[in-house]
């Protein structure tokens, strides 16, 4: 696992010390609305490109898959011009930029597939 | 039952005695490692795969064989790692009653592989390793648009 910034909005690195939010309201615990740690994983050139096979970022259930392509845009430049040509999958399943992030613990990022 | 194996393929079994008397033809389709990728030298190609995800994902290309050509047996065998021109990548099997469904079987099986499989390979030549990612190759979301 590697830990790395800078720190996009959107998200917290495990190194962080939880603070509480003063904008959200008092609200039971949702899995939804809670940043938990998602290993993110890389494969192929994503994998040469992040420097790393994987990371730990934590991340709010309402993400769209869209707007996690933003933060890693952000937190790994180098990958930025290949992420369009990749596929993202939770858990081992290909989903659409509108889908939520939700409960995933794992998220891939999945370049054009080559096997054979 | 699908496989990755980081071991030599070369010895995998494809020629033993069909288990299904009803079987009358075995069609094995044996992927190699060619020695020039676009008119480059390649001296070896290293594969990587998701394995959780590329394990499922080929025992789904397994069963939609059985169901869609009416074979009796479907079998992806596939080689991570380093594999040196001239050695085995991916062994595809299929059994049926007669050779015209196990060979259209097999073609579609590999086909599919290439498609929807989460694999990568890197060509590694005398002057360098470049990752082989198709255009045709990006794997399509399969969950339905959240409500």
């Amino acid at each position: 696992m590697t830990q790395i910034g800078p720190k996009p909005s959107g998200y917290r690195s495990d190194l962080d010390t939880p603070q509480p939010d003063p904008h959200q309201p008092d609200l039971p615990s949702s899995p939804k609305t809670v940043k938990i740690p998602r290993e993110v994983l890389f494969f192929a050139i994503a994998w040469d490109l992040a420097k790393t096979r994987s990371l730990t970022l934590s991340l709010d259930g309402n993400l769209t898959m869209g707007q996690f392509r933003e933060i890693l845009q952000s937190v790994l430049p180098d990958l930025g011009p290949h992420l369009p040509s990749c596929a993202l999958a939770l858990d081992g399943v290909v989903v659409k930029d509108t889908d939520l992030l939700g409960t995933a613990k794992a998220i891939a990022v999945l370049p054009p597939v080559s096997g054979g | 039952m699908a496989k990755l194996l980081r071991v030599p393929l070369e010895g995998v079994e494809t020629q033993s005695e069909s288990q299904d008397p009803s079987n009358g033809a075995r069609v094995v389709f044996t992927g190699l490692v060619r020695g020039d990728t676009n008119g480059a030298t390649t001296i070896a190609l290293e594969y990587d795969a998701y394995e959780p995800m590329a394990i499922q994902a080929m025992k789904d290309l397994e069963a939609e064989a059985l169901q869609l050509f009416g074979v009796k047996r479907a079998l992806v065998i596939h080689r991570l790692g380093r594999v040196p021109v001239g050695q085995i990548s991916v062994v595809a099997l299929v059994e049926s009653g007669h050779r015209k469904d196990a060979f259209a079987a097999c073609e579609w099986l590999m086909n599919e592989v290439k498609k929807r499989v989460p694999i990568w390979k890197k060509d590694i030549g005398p002057n360098g390793e470049t990752w082989q990612h198709p255009l045709s190759g990006n794997l399509n979301p399969t969950r339905q648009e959240s409500p």
